[in-house]
């Protein structure tokens, strides 16, 4: 596809980096002309230096004949006006970045006219994915499938116990569990494992099922599931502000420390009755006065790496039960030993997972779609929602069995008429359901390839 | 310095030329050159074993960095001329391998500098590969390259600018290989077009050919001692005069052009200063050898020719303007410096550079008077990233200093003046003849081994922008990182 991205920040540059990996043609327009010499020099891009709301330049982007327009500069007024310059000089689609809550919460209104095909809000997505692990402490991530029929759930294995005494496939017979182990991340490999496959201590473990099961799982592998009474946040930003919403939904309680006045103060207008303390939070007088031994989850969303590592790592050891720390750039990760950060959350890889899914999406209108696409095992696998459409005959009514699928792939779950089936050797797959598949093969972009 | 990367990005490019290699084979079969045909193939087979050789080194990864895309290119180019010129030395018809090797650098370079006396002694098919090297350096192999395999990955963007003329390059179109296919299309269609005209006024195809390869590569190598004087015609001087100054413009304007986009093809600054040179040098020179020739028809007749075949950096001779007056001698030297536009086929130091030069010197006088003025230099519209102007300096700075080390060292010949201060500037500029013994009507036969050796390095130094080349021979370049 022929893809515009404007602006190349954090989330434009790891766009600009996974969509030439896929192979689309990808113009950028930066007003930086430096940051374009850096990428064109890394990535295969022809870069473009100007404004973008300026109609010549997107005309010399060639947005005339783009299939998609993704706005990702700082400023939310910008995207959405190159989109709806974009639009008006013959783009098909366009997706803007709109982060202002002001304008996010009434985004549909806007959206419409404005023809935007999607927006992206990093704050708020960090924050859904934020809360969906705070509800699972222990776990690295959840996420949900078929509108949240059934969950891809990641966590790391620390414990001993009757997971890691026999074989996946003793397990689920001895304890009538449902659980479908889909990626096993061990000493930096990934593999998608068979039934004679074991559980090791240290493992990162990525497995589908529904929430019931869900739960029944993780107590085999020594996890019991408890939602935090109390977090404690540091860092006022629009992440926080997202979080609290949702958290507040739930009667969770928290307390969010916020070093700068004036944002601690927007914070306190925006969530009323939210206790805000204004103070440095990489103070450990004012940490241990807020209760930090006694909170059931700390929460690091401050705006500088670095400083959210830190506190992380001394959450973690001052035991917190539940740690998430927020990272911008992704690459700190290879830096840090990530289990003693706890759950990290990057917005931007959050981000581009979504539009990646959106442009994989789109491409493959015609045949399969992937409906949505998930990272996981720490990218190195993906998990896909395709749909089962006519022309998959190969594919219908054989039993799983039967099928003679390429290494390196599980079928996870089977969405059919509201229904979850996690499954078997005998299930068959049928037109009009909606499969999820994990594996390790990168650009998987149709169903019928997972056949041999 | 990622060493297997660059060697087996070499091999490569020597398996492409293998392959190049067997197109003067088909020539060589066709007049019936068995000799030459037995040297083009021993060639190749040499080129395919180092290739494979080469391609055996197996790298850990395949990214490249910027010293490694200068280090492919430099090498790439070496190597090319290396086994290019094993033909010459193995049909004997260049015995010498320095002065094939020159000959054949030469040729890729699209400079047309020759060490041959009697150019018509050597075989058809030897001469076709003459000429063809130009129209493959040209454009450059890598380029043609990029078309057939992924030469170095997303990361291309290093080749494209060590191989690519001019201060900046650019992509056309997103993808590299994309990028790459449109410009040996437009390149491809122009020679045809080319080819096409001439064989309209009656020219063997042979003969077409050698001169559409000399002209589109901007390179000058002709299959007669008399160039383009032998067929005396003016017919053909005004089409490959005219098709020299084409191939000698940037060919993203083509590109545009195709797009339809032609008032801002046709807008740009560089090729308004390009054709002013060339209208001023035509008038003034035409004016100044008016006496010699006669006629003002006469007179425009090869002064136009005489301005586009050096601004363009081709060399093609119609009459020995070294006879000329001085003032038209001394105008077509400095031609010589200003060469062709940026990402054209042509050499010299690109209209873009004189221009921005011109620029930078006009701020810096300015700033001499007002210690404080703010002020940027404006180029195509665009202000200039003080990081370029730099690049300019630099440039012009590396490229004073080579030619003034190579003069000293030519000049060791104990030529005159004239011959070894031209030699090397039309060997560094890519043009070809110069002035004095160099001259259109002489050759470089003369030269000592040591000085074809530095013309050469001129040569390539001068093809692929100074540093790739350079950079071979700085020590870092290779130092483990």
């Amino acid at each position: 596809m022929k893809i515009v991205v404007i602006g190349t920040g954090k989330v434009g540059s790891l766009l600009v980096e996974q969509l030439t990996a896929e192979g689309h043609q990808i113009v950028a327009i930066d007003r930086n002309e430096k940051k374009l010499m850096d990428l064109q020099n890394s990535f295969d891009v022809l870069c473009l230096a100007g404004n973008a709301a300026d109609r010549k330049v997107l005309l010399e982007a060639g947005v005339g004949t783009a299939d998609l327009v993704i706005a990702a500069t700082n400023s939310d007024e910008v995207n959405m006006l190159c989109c709806l310059l974009a639009k008006k000089l013959g783009t098909s689609h366009t997706i803007a970045r709109v982060r202002k809550h002001e304008l996010a919460d009434e985004i549909e209104v806007f959206a419409e006219d404005m023809g935007l095909s999607m927006t992206i809000n990093p704050e708020l997505y960090a924050a859904q994915e934020i809360f969906s692990v705070l509800r699972f402490p222990g776990l690295m991530s959840v996420e949900s499938f078929g509108h949240g029929m059934f969950q891809m759930v990641e966590f790391r294995l620390t414990e001993e116990g009757p997971a890691t005494s026999m074989t996946l496939q003793e397990l689920s017979r001895k304890y009538r569990s449902k659980a479908l182990v889909c990626a096993i991340r061990r000493d930096g490999n990934t593999v998608i494992p068979d039934g004679n496959a074991t559980l090791r201590v240290g493992d990162l473990i990525s497995f589908a099922a529904d929430p019931k099961e869900t739960e029944l799982f993780l107590k085999l592998c020594g996890i019991r599931s408890r939602m935090p009474k109390h977090v404690m946040i540091i860092g006022a930003g629009m992440i926080a502000y997202y979080l609290l919403r949702m958290m507040r939904e739930v009667g969770m309680k928290s307390v969010v420390i916020e070093s700068n006045a004036a944002n601690a103060e927007t914070l306190n207008q925006a969530v009323s009755g939210q206790l805000i303390i204004n103070a440095d939070g990489t103070d450990r007088d004012i940490l241990d006065e807020e209760g930090l031994s006694s909170t059931d989850a700390f929460v690091a969303l401050t705006g500088t790496d670095e400083v959210n590592m830190l506190m992380g790592m001394y959450a973690h050891r001052e035991g917190v039960p539940k740690v998430v720390t927020k990272i911008s750039k992704s690459s700190m990760l290879d830096l840090v030993d990530i289990e003693r950060v706890g759950s990290v959350v990057c917005p931007r890889d959050i981000v581009a997972g979504r539009i990646i899914s959106y442009v994989r999406a789109k491409e493959n209108a015609g045949g399969s779609n992937v409906e949505t696409l998930y990272r996981i095992a720490e990218g190195t696998a993906e998990a896909l929602e395709f749909t089962v459409h006519e022309d998959h005959g190969t594919l219908t009514g054989v039993p799983l069995r039967d099928l003679k699928t390429r290494e390196g792939i599980i079928l996870c779950a089977i969405l059919r008429r509201g229904k979850v089936i996690i499954p078997g050797g005998s299930d068959t797959i049928e037109q009009g359901d909606h499969v999820v598949i994990a594996t390790t093969i990168k650009q998987l972009t149709d169903l019928s390839m997972i056949l041999q | 310095m990622k060493t297997k990367v660059v060697l087996h990005t070499v091999g490569l490019i020597l398996l492409i030329e293998a392959g190049l290699l067997l197109i003067p084979v088909i020539v060589g079969l066709i007049y019936h050159e068995e000799a030459s045909v037995v040297a083009f193939l021993i060639a190749i087979c040499a080129a395919t074993a180092a290739g494979v050789l080469l391609l055996l080194v197996k790298p850990a990864a395949n990214t490249i960095y910027a010293r490694e895309g200068f280090a492919i290119t430099g090498l790439s180019w070496i190597m090319l001329s290396l086994f290019g010129c094993l033909p010459f030395v193995i049909s004997g018809q260049i015995p010498n391998p320095v002065d094939a090797f020159f000959e054949t650098v030469s040729g890729f370079t699209t400079t047309g500098a020759s060490i041959l006396t009697d150019i018509e002694a050597l075989d058809k098919s030897m001469l076709f590969w003459r000429s063809f090297t130009h129209w493959i350096g040209g454009m450059g192999i890598l380029v043609f390259g990029m078309i057939i395999i992924p030469l170095g990955g997303k990361r291309s963007m290093h080749l494209l600018r060590a191989e690519s003329p001019g201060p900046s390059s650019g992509k056309l179109v997103p993808h590299m290989r994309d990028t790459a296919g449109i410009l040996y299309g437009i390149y491809i269609a122009m020679s045809a077009l080319m080819l096409v005209l001439l064989m309209a006024g009656g020219m063997p195809l042979y003969d077409g050919l050698i001169n559409v390869f000399g002209t589109a590569g901007t390179g000058g190598f002709s299959n007669h001692s008399a160039s383009i004087g032998f067929y005396d015609s003016e017919y053909y001087e005004v089409v490959i005069g005219v098709f020299m100054l084409l191939f000698g413009v940037n060919f993203n304007l083509y590109f545009l052009m195709l797009l339809r986009r032609f008032r801002i093809a046709l807008s740009s600054e560089e090729l308004h200063w390009y054709l002013g040179f060339v209208a001023f040098s035509v008038i003034t020179i035409a004016a100044n050898i008016n006496s010699l020739y006669g006629s003002i028809h006469q007179a425009v007749r090869h002064s136009f020719f005489a301005v586009s075949s050096i601004i363009t950096t081709t060399g093609f001779g119609t009459m020995d303007f070294d006879t000329w007056p001085q003032y038209s001698r001394t105008l077509l030297v400095f031609l010589m410096f200003v060469g062709a536009c940026a990402g054209s086929t042509g050499g010299g130091l690109k209209v873009s550079r004189v221009i921005l030069l011109q620029r930078t010197v006009k701020r810096g006088m300015r700033r001499l008077i007002h210690s404080r003025a703010v002020g940027s230099v404006r180029f195509e519209g665009r202000m200039m990233e003080e990081d370029t102007i730099n690049a300019c300096l630099v440039y012009l700075a590396v490229y004073c200093m080579i030619s003034v080390a190579s003069v000293i060292i030519v000049s060791l010949n104990n030529f005159s003046f004239e011959t070894n201060v031209t030699g090397v500037i039309a060997c560094i500029n890519n043009i070809g003849p110069g002035l004095g013994m160099v001259g259109p009507a002489g050759n470089y036969a003369e030269f000592s081994a040591l000085s074809k050796l530095v013309l050469s390095f001129d040569m390539l130094a001068g093809r692929l922008e100074l540093f790739p080349v350079l950079l071979l021979f700085y020590p870092s370049t290779w130092k483990r990182s």
